[in-house]
């Protein structure tokens, strides 16, 4: 019997630059469903444009990138969200919207998934807070908040919640998507080490309950072996190792690249 | 224990500072030149203001305020206010959506869309620019003496002030939020009003609360011209020399105009108090 292996991301040769600077230089990997892998690198190394890369929210000038088989950079808007709204991203600074509750914020992952057709247009209006939302939204978004132990927390305010919990909101935002894939740029760097450890080792236990893939970035190798299968290091735009985390070096990588 | 040396008073300025300075004054002078602004006319008009004055103190002293012209006022008043506030609420719709077009890549982000921006901006400019009594002349012109005319004056300079003011309100706004959004498949109407709208909701409250306040002033002074309101009643009473009753109306203005202020600020801190 033949076994597939799905490659959910691909990257072909890909190149990026800002103006006349290069930022990233023929990188090339895959993904397969249901894997996790962590990117190191130093600052600058290209990490966080790889991610903006993958999700086109920078222009690449050179190769081919694809998500769940489909190349993203000659999408039309509307197949762009459908596949945008597979994606579960959390940035560093964890983007909620500040005034809005904790609950509403979760809420907005929904709207991805409420573009696809012309007549969502008013249960897209509907989510843009939780007062409004439907009931099978607040109970999905209750149940997400739940999952990363924010649930008491639901009408707080964004911006009175503390850094790590924002980061759990962020990533109860993420799976209120039902995501085939999380990408998370740098999530525990605004966070003190202990709050760090708790929103990878969350990550780390969601994506591998729901068998959701994950890539994410990080400055701290100890994060980047333990809490992925496979790590990524960059170096100068270029993918400098690549390799299951079971098999390398810490000490040498944290020598090289912390 | 030694310290440092004050700098020079003038040492480090550069020569464009000076220059900048000397341009200041010549300007102001030709100006005060041009204004016609003379302290020995203000001195020697002054009997024209104690005239007035006595006249119109102690309000209703020459001629009788009786209680159907007392009503009028008061009915006056308030044909102001809801000029005010209809107008505002009508230029704080309209100027909203235009804002949202008028706001730097918030809408859309191509090249055609710039034309849109400029388009609007400039529309909002011309709404803006037109002092509001010119307005209200067109407009009386238009729809003829009363407060309907009153009501699209101040719903036009509504647009001009809350158009400007919200579109930079949301293009201020830190719009991580909104790409946060984008990169999980929303379109950008919702992530306008799901991200940027709330972020920017305080600084909507507070420009919209001040509108209020200018347009009571504006629409008291737009009766001047047939507009509508109780500055209708002051320019006939004026025009009859009956300042004792004018002064009636110009106390009931000073009511009306520092109630709403008071109310308007009053909101104002409550809106800051819940961002701190």
């Amino acid at each position: 019997m033949e076994i597939r292996i799905v490659a959910i991301v691909t990257t072909d040769d890909i190149a990026m630059s800002y103006g006349t600077t290069p930022i990233l230089k023929g990188v090339s990997f895959a993904l397969e469903a249901g894997e996790s892998l962590s990117l190191i690198g130093s600052n600058g190394a290209g990490k966080s444009t790889l991610i903006r890369c993958l999700l086109r929210l920078e222009p690449i000038t050179a190769g081919r990138i694809s998500l769940f088989g489909r190349e993203i950079q000659n999408l039309k808007p509307s197949e762009l969200r459908s596949t945008r709204c597979r994606v579960g991203v959390v940035f560093q600074r964890h983007n909620l919207v500040p005034r809005l509750s904790a609950l509403s914020n979760v809420v907005h992952g929904a709207l991805g998934r409420n573009t696809q057709s012309f007549g969502s247009v008013l249960s897209g209006i509907s989510l843009w807070s939780h007062i409004t939302a439907g009931s099978a939204y607040r109970e999905r978004a209750m149940e997400c908040l739940d999952r990363v132990n924010l649930a008491d927390l639901a009408h707080r305010r964004a911006d009175s919640l503390s850094g790590g919990q924002s980061q759990r909101v962020a990533i109860a935002r993420a799976l209120m998507q039902d995501p085939d894939l999380i990408i998370a740029d740098e999530p525990a760097a605004s966070l003190d080490p202990i709050a760090g450890e708790e929103v990878m080792g969350l990550f780390s236990e969601l994506c591998r309950e729901a068998g959701v893939s994950l890539i994410f970035s990080t400055h701290n190798i100890s994060h980047a072996v333990d809490f992925a299968d496979r790590m990524m290091a960059m170096k100068s735009g270029r993918i400098s190792l690549d390799g299951r985390t079971g098999s390398v070096d810490q000490q040498a990588l944290k020598a090289e690249y912390a | 224990m030694h310290r440092p040396a004050a700098p020079p008073r003038f040492g480090n300025r550069p020569i464009a500072g000076f220059l900048a300075v000397i341009l200041f004054l010549l300007t102001s002078a030709w100006c005060f030149d041009g204004s016609g602004f003379s302290i020995s006319q203000l001195i020697g008009s002054s009997e024209y203001l104690f005239r007035f004055l006595r006249e119109a103190f102690p309000p209703i002293d020459q001629h009788r305020l009786t209680f159907e012209q007392l009503n009028r006022y008061w009915l006056a008043l308030i044909e102001t206010f809801q000029m005010a506030f209809v107008g505002t609420l009508l230029g704080l719709v309209i100027g909203f959506i235009l804002a949202l077009f008028a706001s730097r890549g918030l809408m859309f982000e191509s090249r055609r869309s710039n034309v849109l921006q400029w388009s609007v901006k400039m529309l909002i400019s011309l709404f803006r620019t037109v002092p509001d009594l010119v307005w209200a002349i067109i407009f009386v012109m238009v729809v003829g003496l009363g407060a309907f005319a009153g009501t699209l004056t101040i719903m036009v300079d509504t647009i001009g002030f809350c158009g400007r003011f919200f579109a930079e309100e949301m293009e201020d706004v830190d719009r991580s939020s909104a790409e946060a959004l984008s990169a999980s498949g929303a379109r950008r109407f919702d992530t306008v009003f799901a991200a940027v709208v709330p972020a920017a909701t305080p600084g909507l409250i507070t420009t919209s609360l001040f509108a209020f306040e200018k347009a009571i002033r504006s629409s008291v002074v737009l009766g001047l011209v047939g507009a509508g309101g109780i500055g209708l009643e002051l320019q006939s009473l004026m025009n009859w020399m009956a300042y004792d009753r004018a002064m009636v109306i110009i106390g009931m203005i000073f009511v009306l105009v520092l109630v709403v202020e008071q109310l308007s600020s009053y909101f104002r801190r409550m809106v800051m108090k819940n961002e701190r």
